[in-house]
């Protein structure tokens, strides 16, 4: 069954069109046979512009039913989005484009930056999500892509690329993740069936579509299922969220660790947060530390599900479960996966010993795009390694133990310390820089940036300099929680940067 | 409805918003929106509106703080909230 007639199609045939599929910022309630419509129109005009079938698509865009419409508008027509946030910058958006040889453009971004890249890649065809948006608006669902609607939509066949995600390399410079049609399916059929959501559930998630997590939470697991989506436009902060849980109701809520230390930090102020709603609350995309999740369950009682997963291998892999959310484990792999700790050779290791965590099974993504090394190190021993370290116990449960590579974990977000050491030195006035790792209040990993200025340069313009210089060159999500001027940077006796130094003393602060 | 009152409180605010981002004040057009435009993240948009909260001694609800995307809409909130009705403008 091709993969917009399991996530739409099939709740039209099983009499659920009229229910709500999703809920936007600007255009409210859309039902189930309006996002067929749409996808339909959609279609219609990426065939009308020329885009062929198997090109890829770049989707750049924050949450929305347009972003939603794009992404399965390209699958009925038989090519492969490839979503991108629209806060990264506009050189590292245009990389992303370039790289993945990109035939069609779907863009959704702050003015300017869509202005920019409109321009740079004035030959390719697109479509734009206020073009969608205001279709919609005037003429309703059928008149998105000018009304032309398609026939059928395309057949994949198994072993075909149908998605393609970008994660953060170990310099900085991202890598398409390619996954295939069996990665998509294995992952509702995996973690899809320990969440097991019903047409009843409406789910709200804190990461975003153009993210691996997002894009499972509010796209491929709740459509699979015929719920709804509530869909969270712009920055989300604890206000965002108190309001949209207060208004919206969500019975799931996704989200990462980062994002419930902020919840439980307010709500401990005496601001209420009201989760009465929801019966369920996801954690992934970073470590959960145990103290936090106990705290969690204190506070708001709600059982919270601890996963790990990775875009190598679609969503979450390894999960508690509902009924059984152990703090400070990560529990069983879900049904599919099969999860080994492996040494440095890829030997397994005995119970209980630490190593690297191996996945297999088939949501294990295509490989990476034009990266033949990089996925020889990562799709070995008939799997995938998550960059994790771990052990697990005699009963198969996983214990988190570190990340193994140097990538830092910025809320979910896989940063590499170097790409902003890059923007960081583009500040006037720094002679030297190094960014580290370091845990916050509430055990989460942060990081410190510690620059020493050129001759003349005082500590405080030096340090405004590096502020404004990360704002300017990274997204958001990227930046460094402080940044620290030093007279020198403490090396080793090798003469390289003496990160552990670095690392005990923002430790200590 | 634009009145000097309004004026002090939009520079205000400016500054405010200014400090917590660590940039001029001159890169903080009324207008410009602190996420979309002036690439806030989340946690400096919670530092702006506990920062408002002081320096005006109001109390704003998850619905008011939602609503405070840039230094105009702020001014209008605070006017909502009374705050442009004060001594400055006694009499009216």
């Amino acid at each position: 069954m091709p993969l917009v007639e399991r996530l739409v199609g099939g709740h039209l045939a099983e009499k659920r069109g009229d229910r709500v599929c999703y809920l936007d910022a600007d255009l409210g309630a859309v039902t189930y046979t309006g996002l067929y419509e749409a996808i339909r129109g959609y279609a219609g005009a990426l065939r009308a512009r020329g885009v062929q079938p198997g090109t890829r698509g770049v989707v750049v865009a924050d949450d929305s039913v347009a972003t939603v419409v794009a992404v399965l508008g390209l699958w009925w027509h038989g090519c492969t989005p490839v979503p991108v946030s629209h806060m990264l910058t506009e050189p590292e958006i245009s990389f992303i484009v370039r790289d993945c040889a990109a035939r069609f453009l779907h863009l959704d971004a702050p003015a300017a930056k869509q202005l920019a890249l409109g321009a740079r890649f004035a030959a390719l065809p697109r479509l734009t999500g206020d073009e969608v948006r205001q279709a919609f608006q005037t003429g309703g669902p059928a008149a998105v892509g000018g009304g032309r609607r398609a026939s059928e939509p395309a057949s994949f066949p198994a072993d075909a690329e149908v998605l393609v995600q970008y994660t953060s390399g170990s310099t900085g410079t991202p890598k398409g993740v390619r996954h295939g049609l069996t990665g998509i399916r294995a992952a509702l059929d995996g973690f899809g069936s320990v969440l097991a959501l019903t047409p009843e559930d409406v789910v709200l998630s804190t990461a975003k579509l153009s993210f691996g997590y997002g894009f499972g939470n509010s796209l491929l697991l709740p459509l699979a299922a015929g719920a709804g989506v509530i869909l969270l436009r712009g920055g989300v902060d604890v206000y965002v969220l108190a309001a949209a849980l207060r208004r919206h109701r969500p019975s799931v809520f996704f989200s990462v660790p980062r994002v419930y230390a902020a919840l439980l930090d307010w709500t401990e102020t005496g601001c209420g947060c009201d989760l009465e709603s929801v019966r369920l609350c996801v954690s992934a995309g970073e470590h959960l530390p145990q103290e936090l999740g106990e705290r969690f369950h204190t506070t708001f009682g709600v059982p919270l599900l601890n996963g790990l997963g990775a875009t190598e291998v679609v969503h979450i892999v390894v999960a508690t479960r509902p009924e059984r959310t152990t703090p400070g484990s990560l529990g069983l792999p879900v049904p599919g996966v099969t999860v080994t700790v492996r040494d440095a050779e890829g030997r397994e290791v005995p119970d209980g010993a630490e190593g690297r965590l191996h996945v297999a099974g088939p949501s294990v993504m295509l490989g990476y795009l034009d990266r033949p090394e990089s996925t020889a190190r990562t799709l070995a021993e008939c799997g995938a390694y998550t960059g994790d370290i771990a052990a697990r116990a005699a009963d198969g449960s996983i214990r988190y133990l570190c990340r193994a590579d140097d990538l830092l974990n910025l809320g979910g977000f896989k940063v590499s310390p170097r790409e902003i050491e890059t923007a960081a030195r583009r500040a006037h006035g720094v002679a030297d820089c190094a960014v580290v790792g370091s845990v916050d209040a509430n055990g989460l990993e942060q990081a410190i940036a510690y620059a020493v200025p050129s001759a003349g340069v005082s500590a405080e313009d030096l340090r405004r300099a590096i502020t404004q210089a990360l704002r300017e060159h990274l997204a958001p999500f990227k930046r460094p929680a402080r940044v620290e001027v030093l007279d020198a940077l403490p090396v080793t006796s090798t003469g390289k940067v003496a990160r552990f130094t670095l690392r005990a003393a923002a430790g200590r602060r | 409805m634009s009145t000097v009152h309004d004026q002090a409180i939009s520079e205000r605010l400016r500054g405010i918003v200014a400090s917590v981002l660590e940039i001029d004040e001159d890169a903080v057009p009324p207008a410009a929106l602190f996420y979309e435009d002036l690439a806030a993240d989340s946690l400096e948009k919670v530092e702006i509106a506990a920062r408002v909260e002081r320096a005006f001694g109001v109390r704003l609800s998850a619905g008011d703080a939602v609503q405070l995307r840039s230094v105009n809409d702020a001014v209008a909130l605070l006017r909502r909230k009374g705050v442009a009705t004060g001594p400055a403008e006694g009499g009216r």
